[in-house]
């Protein structure tokens, strides 16, 4: 028995290991690393933002200034300053990048606008280290929608797509309130956390029920797939739609396969009604 | 933040050096070279993106054959779900996929186990893991783990006759 156990280790140990393998290993760690520093830049925003409300909400001063200021909420407005194109051999690049004008808190426009104007300058840089020594193909693609605008809520969303061999999608909104020109965090809508598990809760029911339809697939957390979608964090990407519903937004693999895009929940407002601050964003 | 550097790249040096053996643990569940490769893929992304939740480095190996196993069997039972036609016939239409052998009898032996007990002689012989970290792997009690495996020999013992 010893000796066929050991034959059938050397058998086993003998199945072929192609050399893609070292080149798909790679491939899956460059990626991870990619996503990362992208991820740590909306950090660093999200960062930046708490410090901007805080600011706003402990000078009384400055939020009297700003409510006392009639007719702003027209003037917002998102313009192109920069548009980079690029093509090389098999390469390509289109990074536009937007900036915020027409708030009267300058700091709120300023971070905003350095920021979108850094991000777009590291994609850049990136762009031109990846094709400097490939001569794979290589596509950045950077832009921003406009997802609502009206008197009151301003979204924006940011979105990086990177196509090498695979695709990876990453968007991130910034919404803002016209009036009182803060920055709206999600967390900054609810009373208090109990908002995730609402939230979560309407997320996994939906998810569930698209897989059963067969018209969705998600990574759901159970026995099987213990890293699968638990609950939203409690800084989740959203934005507020022209409806003034809630929308939960993840970037592409974040919960589902690849093929499945990046992935938006819009929230009925009747299931968190009664976790919300009050009823002037969400309706 | 040090520490979480740390262990990423304690984790990346894992994944370099032992991927050979993920590559051969994936191909025992799917039985063919393009699904094994991207199975290994798929647990590399899986593993750097939640490696928050690996607590004790010590338990690296066990932690990512776990992530190995369970898209493994993900991948197989999202295979299934396309199934227009029967499993016998589906086997004699699907043996086109599988790669050929030299050694018929001894794959065919250990192929014959139910994939569980296949991955538990699989990690305990061939890649000499500990019955803790088997029962952690496939997230199963160590006894049950003990039982299933000297069924397996018991199997495997008569198979070879």
């Amino acid at each position: 028995m010893d000796k066929k156990l050991e034959d059938m280790k050397n058998e086993y140990l003998s199945i072929a290991v192609p050399d893609e393998l070292e080149k798909r290993t790679l491939k899956s760690i460059k990626r991870h690393r990619t996503l990362k520093r992208i991820s740590h830049n909306a950090i660093f925003l999200a960062a930046s933002i708490l410090l901007l409300i805080t600011t706003v909400n402990i000078s009384p001063a400055a939020a009297s200034t700003l409510a006392d200021i009639p007719f702003l909420n027209k003037v917002i407005k998102v313009v192109t300053i920069a548009e980079w194109k690029e093509t090389k051999k098999n390469s390509q690049l289109n990074i536009k990048t937007p900036k915020v004008t027409g708030l009267v808190n300058e700091a709120l426009s300023h971070a905003l606008n350095q920021q979108y104007v850094q991000e777009s300058k590291e994609l850049y840089a990136k762009f031109q280290q990846e094709t400097a020594n490939e001569a794979g193909n290589y596509s950045l693609e950077s832009g921003y929608i406009v997802k609502t605008d009206d008197d009151l809520i301003f979204s924006l969303g940011r979105y990086t797509t990177e196509i090498k061999a695979s695709a990876a999608e990453t968007i991130h909104y910034d919404t803002i309130d016209k009036q009182n020109e803060l920055l709206i965090t999600l967390p900054s809508l609810f009373k208090d956390e109990s908002y995730i598990n609402s939230i979560s809760e309407y997320i996994l029911n939906e998810m569930n029920q698209q897989i059963k339809a067969e018209t969705g697939n998600y990574f759901i957390k159970n026995q099987n797939d213990p890293d699968g979608f638990e609950k939203i964090d409690s800084s989740q990407n959203f934005y507020i739609n022209p409806n003034h519903q809630l929308v939960i937004c993840f970037d592409e693999y974040e919960v589902a396969p690849g093929y499945m895009g990046t992935i938006e929940f819009p929230i009925p407002t009747e299931i968190i009604k009664d976790h919300l601050v009050s009823d002037l964003y969400i309706k | 933040m040090f520490n979480k550097n740390k262990k990423e790249t304690e984790l990346i040096a894992f994944i370099m050096d032992n991927k050979a053996s993920f590559y051969r643990f994936a191909y025992s569940y799917v039985r063919n070279q393009e699904d094994a490769l991207d199975i290994v893929q798929d647990s590399i992304h899986k593993a750097l993106k939640k490696q928050h939740q690996l607590k004790d480095i010590s338990m690296m190996k066990s932690w990512f054959y776990r992530i190995v196993a369970t898209t493994s069997l993900d991948f197989l039972r999202k295979k299934k779900r396309w199934h227009v036609t029967d499993d016998e016939n589906l086997e004699i239409l699907a043996s086109g996929l599988v790669d050929t052998y030299k050694n018929l009898d001894l794959e065919q032996a250990i192929n014959q186990l139910p994939p569980s007990y296949k991955a538990i002689v699989i990690l305990r012989f061939f890649e000499d893991l500990k019955l803790e970290e088997i029962a952690s792997v496939l997230g199963e009690n160590i006894n049950t783990v003990k039982t299933k495996l000297y069924k397996a020999l018991k199997i495997l013992r008569t198979e070879m006759k």
